[in-house]
Protein backbone atom coordinates (compact mmCIF):
# COMPACT_ATOMS: atom_id res chain seq x y z
CA UNK A 1 0.00 0.00 0.00
CA UNK A 2 1.17 3.48 -0.77
CA UNK A 3 1.57 5.57 2.33
CA UNK A 4 1.03 9.24 2.42
CA UNK A 5 3.59 11.62 3.81
CA UNK A 6 3.12 12.24 7.52
CA UNK A 7 3.59 15.94 7.02
CA UNK A 8 0.32 16.12 5.12
CA UNK A 9 -1.41 14.19 7.87
CA UNK A 10 -0.02 16.56 10.50
CA UNK A 11 -1.49 19.46 8.58
CA UNK A 12 -4.78 17.62 8.43
CA UNK A 13 -4.67 17.22 12.18
CA UNK A 14 -4.33 20.98 12.44
CA UNK A 15 -7.57 21.35 10.50
CA UNK A 16 -6.06 22.04 7.11
CA UNK A 17 -8.81 21.06 4.68
CA UNK A 18 -6.66 21.69 1.65
CA UNK A 19 -4.23 19.08 2.92
CA UNK A 20 -7.09 16.72 3.56
CA UNK A 21 -8.36 17.23 0.04
CA UNK A 22 -5.09 15.89 -1.25
CA UNK A 23 -5.56 12.86 0.98
CA UNK A 24 -9.04 12.31 -0.42
CA UNK A 25 -7.86 12.61 -4.00
CA UNK A 26 -5.10 10.10 -3.34
CA UNK A 27 -7.14 7.44 -1.54
CA UNK A 28 -10.72 7.72 -2.72
CA UNK A 29 -10.26 5.29 -5.60
CA UNK A 30 -8.75 2.71 -3.25
CA UNK A 31 -11.74 2.95 -0.93
CA UNK A 32 -14.16 2.94 -3.85
CA UNK A 33 -12.57 -0.23 -5.19
CA UNK A 34 -13.07 -2.07 -1.93
CA UNK A 35 -16.61 -0.77 -1.50
CA UNK A 36 -17.69 -1.64 -5.03
CA UNK A 37 -16.33 -5.17 -4.76
CA UNK A 38 -18.02 -5.66 -1.46
CA UNK A 39 -21.38 -4.09 -2.17
CA UNK A 40 -21.72 -4.60 -5.95
CA UNK A 41 -23.47 -1.25 -6.21
CA UNK A 42 -21.84 1.90 -7.53
CA UNK A 43 -23.89 4.48 -5.67
CA UNK A 44 -23.59 2.64 -2.41
CA UNK A 45 -19.88 2.39 -2.92
CA UNK A 46 -19.66 6.18 -3.32
CA UNK A 47 -21.68 6.64 -0.15
CA UNK A 48 -19.22 4.44 1.68
CA UNK A 49 -16.33 6.46 0.32
CA UNK A 50 -17.90 9.68 1.53
CA UNK A 51 -18.73 8.26 4.95
CA UNK A 52 -15.24 6.83 5.29
CA UNK A 53 -13.54 10.14 4.75
CA UNK A 54 -15.94 11.97 7.00
CA UNK A 55 -15.03 9.59 9.78
CA UNK A 56 -11.37 9.91 9.00
CA UNK A 57 -11.65 13.68 9.18
CA UNK A 58 -13.47 13.56 12.48
CA UNK A 59 -10.91 11.20 13.98
CA UNK A 60 -7.82 12.60 12.36
CA UNK A 61 -6.65 14.38 15.51
CA UNK A 62 -6.53 11.18 17.47
CA UNK A 63 -4.91 9.22 14.69
CA UNK A 64 -1.51 7.77 15.52
CA UNK A 65 0.90 8.96 12.86
CA UNK A 66 3.11 5.95 13.45
CA UNK A 67 0.51 3.57 12.09
CA UNK A 68 -0.09 3.07 8.37
CA UNK A 69 -2.76 5.45 7.18
CA UNK A 70 -4.08 3.18 4.44
CA UNK A 71 -4.67 0.40 6.96
CA UNK A 72 -6.76 2.76 9.05
CA UNK A 73 -8.67 3.81 5.95
CA UNK A 74 -9.34 0.20 4.93
CA UNK A 75 -10.47 -0.62 8.44
CA UNK A 76 -13.09 2.10 8.47
CA UNK A 77 -14.27 1.31 4.96
CA UNK A 78 -14.48 -2.44 5.70
CA UNK A 79 -16.64 -1.89 8.74
CA UNK A 80 -18.95 0.42 6.85
CA UNK A 81 -19.28 -2.18 4.11
CA UNK A 82 -20.03 -4.94 6.59
CA UNK A 83 -22.65 -2.76 8.26
CA UNK A 84 -24.37 -2.19 4.96
CA UNK A 85 -24.23 -5.85 4.02
CA UNK A 86 -26.08 -6.74 7.19
CA UNK A 87 -29.09 -4.86 5.94
CA UNK A 88 -28.89 -6.18 2.41
CA UNK A 89 -29.89 -9.48 1.00
CA UNK A 90 -27.12 -11.80 -0.06
CA UNK A 91 -25.58 -11.26 -3.47
CA UNK A 92 -27.41 -13.05 -6.20
CA UNK A 93 -26.10 -13.23 -9.72
CA UNK A 94 -28.21 -11.75 -12.48
CA UNK A 95 -28.88 -13.26 -15.90
CA UNK A 96 -26.31 -11.11 -17.68
CA UNK A 97 -23.51 -11.73 -15.20
CA UNK A 98 -22.39 -15.04 -16.68
CA UNK A 99 -21.90 -13.43 -20.06
CA UNK A 100 -19.68 -10.80 -18.52
CA UNK A 101 -17.59 -13.47 -16.84
CA UNK A 102 -17.24 -15.41 -20.04
CA UNK A 103 -16.25 -12.30 -21.91
CA UNK A 104 -13.67 -11.45 -19.28
CA UNK A 105 -12.27 -14.97 -19.18
CA UNK A 106 -11.88 -15.14 -22.93
CA UNK A 107 -10.49 -11.65 -23.31
CA UNK A 108 -6.94 -11.74 -24.60
CA UNK A 109 -6.21 -8.19 -23.50
CA UNK A 110 -5.41 -8.75 -19.84
CA UNK A 111 -4.71 -5.08 -19.24
CA UNK A 112 -8.10 -3.82 -20.31
CA UNK A 113 -9.72 -1.92 -17.54
CA UNK A 114 -13.08 -3.24 -16.56
CA UNK A 115 -16.05 -1.01 -16.45
CA UNK A 116 -17.86 -0.68 -13.19
CA UNK A 117 -20.87 -2.60 -14.41
CA UNK A 118 -18.57 -5.45 -15.36
CA UNK A 119 -17.01 -5.39 -11.94
CA UNK A 120 -20.41 -5.67 -10.41
CA UNK A 121 -21.33 -8.64 -12.55
CA UNK A 122 -18.09 -10.43 -11.76
CA UNK A 123 -18.46 -9.80 -8.05
CA UNK A 124 -21.99 -11.18 -8.10
CA UNK A 125 -20.83 -14.27 -9.95
CA UNK A 126 -17.84 -14.97 -7.75
CA UNK A 127 -19.10 -13.94 -4.32
CA UNK A 128 -22.49 -15.61 -4.44
CA UNK A 129 -22.83 -17.88 -1.45
CA UNK A 130 -20.00 -16.35 0.59
CA UNK A 131 -20.52 -14.88 4.02
CA UNK A 132 -19.70 -11.23 4.60
CA UNK A 133 -16.47 -12.02 6.39
CA UNK A 134 -15.40 -14.51 3.76
CA UNK A 135 -16.15 -12.01 1.05
CA UNK A 136 -14.18 -9.34 2.87
CA UNK A 137 -11.04 -11.39 3.35
CA UNK A 138 -11.24 -12.69 -0.22
CA UNK A 139 -11.64 -9.17 -1.58
CA UNK A 140 -8.80 -7.76 0.50
CA UNK A 141 -6.54 -10.68 -0.32
CA UNK A 142 -7.35 -11.80 -3.83
CA UNK A 143 -8.66 -8.59 -5.34
CA UNK A 144 -6.93 -5.82 -3.43
CA UNK A 145 -3.68 -7.71 -3.07
CA UNK A 146 -3.13 -7.03 0.63
CA UNK A 147 -0.86 -9.12 2.81
CA UNK A 148 -2.12 -11.41 5.53
CA UNK A 149 -0.68 -9.14 8.21
CA UNK A 150 -2.46 -6.12 6.79
CA UNK A 151 -5.72 -8.06 6.52
CA UNK A 152 -5.40 -9.17 10.14
CA UNK A 153 -5.04 -5.55 11.23
CA UNK A 154 -7.97 -4.43 9.09
CA UNK A 155 -10.42 -7.17 9.94
CA UNK A 156 -9.33 -7.87 13.48
CA UNK A 157 -9.26 -11.58 12.73
CA UNK A 158 -6.35 -13.61 13.99
CA UNK A 159 -4.17 -15.63 11.65
CA UNK A 160 -6.15 -18.83 12.15
CA UNK A 161 -9.52 -17.21 11.49
CA UNK A 162 -8.16 -15.38 8.50
CA UNK A 163 -6.68 -18.51 7.05
CA UNK A 164 -9.92 -20.43 7.48
CA UNK A 165 -12.10 -17.74 5.97
CA UNK A 166 -9.76 -17.30 3.06
CA UNK A 167 -9.55 -21.02 2.43
CA UNK A 168 -13.32 -21.42 2.42
CA UNK A 169 -13.75 -18.40 0.15
CA UNK A 170 -11.19 -19.63 -2.36
CA UNK A 171 -12.61 -23.12 -2.39
CA UNK A 172 -16.10 -21.78 -2.91
CA UNK A 173 -15.11 -19.54 -5.81
CA UNK A 174 -13.03 -22.21 -7.42
CA UNK A 175 -15.90 -24.63 -7.26
CA UNK A 176 -18.22 -22.05 -8.73
CA UNK A 177 -15.90 -21.35 -11.62
CA UNK A 178 -15.40 -25.02 -12.13
CA UNK A 179 -19.15 -25.49 -12.27
CA UNK A 180 -19.23 -22.82 -14.96
CA UNK A 181 -16.82 -24.77 -17.03
CA UNK A 182 -13.53 -23.24 -16.06
CA UNK A 183 -10.67 -25.39 -14.89
CA UNK B 1 -1.67 -21.68 -14.88
CA UNK B 2 -5.19 -22.90 -15.07
CA UNK B 3 -8.03 -20.75 -16.12
CA UNK B 4 -9.28 -20.12 -12.61
CA UNK B 5 -5.95 -18.82 -11.41
CA UNK B 6 -5.75 -16.69 -14.52
CA UNK B 7 -9.10 -15.12 -13.81
CA UNK B 8 -8.21 -14.41 -10.22
CA UNK B 9 -4.79 -13.06 -11.09
CA UNK B 10 -6.20 -10.68 -13.63
CA UNK B 11 -8.70 -9.40 -11.14
CA UNK B 12 -6.08 -8.81 -8.52
CA UNK B 13 -4.69 -5.31 -8.39
CA UNK B 14 -7.25 -3.86 -10.76
CA UNK B 15 -9.25 -1.08 -9.30
CA UNK B 16 -12.58 0.18 -10.60
CA UNK B 17 -12.61 3.72 -11.92
CA UNK B 18 -14.68 6.51 -10.43
CA UNK B 19 -16.72 8.11 -13.17
CA UNK B 20 -16.20 11.64 -12.01
CA UNK B 21 -13.57 11.68 -9.28
CA UNK B 22 -13.53 15.47 -8.86
CA UNK B 23 -17.23 15.49 -8.24
CA UNK B 24 -16.89 12.81 -5.59
CA UNK B 25 -14.02 14.73 -3.99
CA UNK B 26 -16.06 17.92 -3.90
CA UNK B 27 -18.97 16.03 -2.43
CA UNK B 28 -16.74 14.64 0.28
CA UNK B 29 -15.13 17.96 1.07
CA UNK B 30 -18.47 19.75 1.24
CA UNK B 31 -19.76 17.25 3.75
CA UNK B 32 -16.84 17.54 6.12
CA UNK B 33 -17.73 19.11 9.45
CA UNK B 34 -15.60 21.87 10.81
CA UNK B 35 -13.40 20.29 13.45
CA UNK B 36 -13.17 23.63 15.26
CA UNK B 37 -16.97 23.78 15.62
CA UNK B 38 -17.24 20.40 17.30
CA UNK B 39 -14.96 21.16 20.20
CA UNK B 40 -16.96 24.00 21.76
CA UNK B 41 -20.06 21.79 21.67
CA UNK B 42 -18.09 19.01 23.31
CA UNK B 43 -16.70 21.44 25.88
CA UNK B 44 -20.14 22.84 26.48
CA UNK B 45 -21.62 19.41 26.94
CA UNK B 46 -18.80 18.52 29.29
CA UNK B 47 -19.49 21.69 31.25
CA UNK B 48 -23.16 20.86 31.46
CA UNK B 49 -22.42 17.35 32.66
CA UNK B 50 -19.96 18.70 35.22
CA UNK B 51 -22.46 21.23 36.55
CA UNK B 52 -25.18 18.59 36.70
CA UNK B 53 -22.89 16.21 38.56
CA UNK B 54 -21.84 18.87 41.05
CA UNK B 55 -25.44 19.91 41.63
CA UNK B 56 -26.53 16.34 42.16
CA UNK B 57 -23.67 15.78 44.59
CA UNK B 58 -24.58 18.94 46.51
CA UNK B 59 -28.21 17.88 46.76
CA UNK B 60 -27.21 14.44 47.98
CA UNK B 61 -24.92 15.94 50.60
CA UNK B 62 -27.67 18.25 51.74
CA UNK B 63 -30.11 15.39 52.04
CA UNK B 64 -27.67 13.32 54.03
CA UNK B 65 -26.89 16.24 56.29
CA UNK B 66 -30.56 16.88 56.97
CA UNK B 67 -31.22 13.24 57.57
CA UNK B 68 -28.34 12.86 59.98
CA UNK B 69 -29.15 15.99 61.93
CA UNK B 70 -30.19 14.95 65.43
CA UNK B 71 -33.78 15.76 66.19
CA UNK B 72 -34.47 18.04 69.09
CA UNK B 73 -35.57 16.20 72.18
CA UNK B 74 -39.28 15.68 72.62
CA UNK B 75 -40.77 16.40 76.01
CA UNK B 76 -42.44 13.35 77.35
CA UNK B 77 -46.10 14.01 77.77
CA UNK B 78 -47.35 14.09 81.32
CA UNK B 79 -50.90 13.18 81.80
CA UNK B 80 -52.78 16.00 83.40
CA UNK B 81 -54.50 14.94 86.52
CA UNK B 82 -57.97 16.17 87.07
CA UNK B 83 -58.87 17.63 90.35
CA UNK B 84 -62.21 18.37 91.75
CA UNK B 85 -63.42 21.80 90.96
CA UNK B 86 -66.46 23.46 92.37
CA UNK B 87 -69.34 23.38 89.98
CA UNK B 88 -70.17 27.02 90.16
CA UNK B 89 -66.69 28.00 89.26
CA UNK B 90 -67.01 26.48 85.90
CA UNK B 91 -67.77 29.03 83.35
CA UNK B 92 -70.67 28.51 81.04
CA UNK B 93 -69.18 30.51 78.37
CA UNK B 94 -68.20 28.84 75.24
CA UNK B 95 -65.39 31.05 74.37
CA UNK B 96 -62.48 29.60 72.67
CA UNK B 97 -59.96 28.46 75.25
CA UNK B 98 -56.45 29.66 75.43
CA UNK B 99 -55.08 26.41 74.22
CA UNK B 100 -54.66 26.56 70.51
CA UNK B 101 -55.15 22.98 69.53
CA UNK B 102 -53.86 23.30 66.08
CA UNK B 103 -53.68 20.75 63.36
CA UNK B 104 -50.66 22.21 61.70
CA UNK B 105 -47.20 23.44 62.53
CA UNK B 106 -45.60 21.03 64.80
CA UNK B 107 -43.56 23.06 67.20
CA UNK B 108 -41.49 22.19 70.15
CA UNK B 109 -41.70 24.84 72.78
CA UNK B 110 -38.97 25.83 75.05
CA UNK B 111 -40.30 27.77 77.93
CA UNK B 112 -38.39 30.56 79.49
CA UNK B 113 -39.31 31.90 82.85
CA UNK B 114 -39.06 35.61 83.05
CA UNK B 115 -40.38 36.23 86.59
CA UNK B 116 -40.54 34.52 89.92
CA UNK B 117 -43.00 31.85 90.72
CA UNK B 118 -45.65 33.98 92.43
CA UNK B 119 -46.56 36.16 89.53
CA UNK B 120 -48.37 34.89 86.54
CA UNK B 121 -46.77 35.78 83.37
CA UNK B 122 -47.16 34.78 79.90
CA UNK B 123 -44.26 32.59 79.16
CA UNK B 124 -42.32 33.26 76.16
CA UNK B 125 -41.70 30.39 74.04
CA UNK B 126 -39.23 29.85 71.40
CA UNK B 127 -40.35 27.55 68.75
CA UNK B 128 -38.10 25.19 67.00
CA UNK B 129 -39.34 23.83 63.79
CA UNK B 130 -39.86 20.14 63.72
CA UNK B 131 -40.12 18.12 60.64
CA UNK B 132 -43.11 15.88 61.08
CA UNK B 133 -45.52 16.10 63.97
CA UNK B 134 -49.17 15.55 64.37
CA UNK B 135 -52.02 17.22 66.24
CA UNK B 136 -51.46 14.93 69.21
CA UNK B 137 -47.82 16.00 69.37
CA UNK B 138 -48.94 19.59 69.53
CA UNK B 139 -51.43 18.65 72.21
CA UNK B 140 -48.81 16.99 74.30
CA UNK B 141 -46.72 20.06 74.06
CA UNK B 142 -49.52 22.32 75.24
CA UNK B 143 -50.44 20.04 78.06
CA UNK B 144 -46.86 20.23 79.21
CA UNK B 145 -47.00 23.93 78.99
CA UNK B 146 -50.19 24.16 80.97
CA UNK B 147 -48.79 22.01 83.72
CA UNK B 148 -45.76 24.20 83.98
CA UNK B 149 -47.81 27.36 84.05
CA UNK B 150 -50.22 26.01 86.60
CA UNK B 151 -47.37 25.23 88.88
CA UNK B 152 -46.34 28.82 88.83
CA UNK B 153 -49.54 30.78 89.23
CA UNK B 154 -51.43 31.70 92.38
CA UNK B 155 -54.71 30.19 93.30
CA UNK B 156 -57.04 32.63 91.56
CA UNK B 157 -55.32 32.33 88.31
CA UNK B 158 -55.05 28.64 88.83
CA UNK B 159 -58.80 28.27 89.00
CA UNK B 160 -59.28 30.38 85.92
CA UNK B 161 -56.77 28.39 84.00
CA UNK B 162 -58.30 25.14 85.11
CA UNK B 163 -61.68 26.23 83.83
CA UNK B 164 -60.15 26.76 80.49
CA UNK B 165 -58.53 23.40 80.68
CA UNK B 166 -61.84 21.80 81.40
CA UNK B 167 -63.46 23.48 78.45
CA UNK B 168 -60.62 22.33 76.24
CA UNK B 169 -61.03 18.89 77.64
CA UNK B 170 -64.67 18.94 76.65
CA UNK B 171 -63.71 19.70 73.12
CA UNK B 172 -61.23 16.92 73.14
CA UNK B 173 -63.79 14.53 74.47
CA UNK B 174 -66.12 15.48 71.65
CA UNK B 175 -63.37 14.67 69.18
CA UNK B 176 -62.79 11.31 70.81
CA UNK B 177 -66.50 10.59 70.97
CA UNK B 178 -67.04 11.25 67.33
CA UNK B 179 -64.17 8.95 66.52
CA UNK B 180 -65.64 6.22 68.64
CA UNK B 181 -69.06 6.75 67.14
CA UNK B 182 -67.60 6.46 63.71
CA UNK B 183 -66.00 3.17 64.53
CA UNK B 184 -69.13 1.88 66.16
CA UNK B 185 -71.18 2.75 63.13
CA UNK B 186 -68.77 0.88 60.99
CA UNK B 187 -69.02 -2.18 63.16
CA UNK B 188 -72.77 -1.95 63.45
CA UNK B 189 -72.86 -2.06 67.18
CA UNK B 190 -75.47 -0.28 69.22
CA UNK B 191 -74.50 3.21 70.05
CA UNK B 192 -73.26 3.48 73.55
CA UNK B 193 -71.30 6.64 73.11
CA UNK B 194 -73.08 8.35 75.93
CA UNK B 195 -71.23 6.21 78.39
CA UNK B 196 -67.99 7.71 77.25
CA UNK B 197 -68.99 11.26 77.80
CA UNK B 198 -67.88 11.63 81.34
CA UNK B 199 -67.23 15.30 81.40
CA UNK B 200 -70.50 16.79 82.28
CA UNK B 201 -71.16 19.22 85.04
CA UNK B 202 -73.61 16.84 86.60
CA UNK B 203 -71.06 14.16 86.94
CA UNK B 204 -68.40 16.28 88.52
CA UNK B 205 -68.06 15.69 92.16
CA UNK B 206 -68.68 18.51 94.38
Amino acid sequence: MVQIESEILVRCQCGDKAAFRSVVERYQRMVFSLALKMLADEEEAKDVVQETFIRVWKGIRSYDLQKPFATWLYTIASRLCLDRLKTKKGLVSQPGDLAVLQQFASDDDSHRALENREWISLVRMLAEGLSEKQRLVFTLSQMEGLSSQEIEQITGQDARQLKNNLYVARQSIRKRLKDLGYE
Amino acid sequence: MNKIDDILTRLRGQQPVIDNPDMLTDRIMDSLPDIGEEQPKRKRSIRIYAVAAITAAAVMLLLFALRDRPEPPINTPVTAQRTAIPKDSISETKEIPVLPVKQETPKMAKTVETKPKQTARRTQTRVVAKKETSATDSLDFYIDKIERELAQVDESLYIERMNKVIRADERLQRIVNSYILHNLDKEGRPQTADNFDNVTPEQNEE
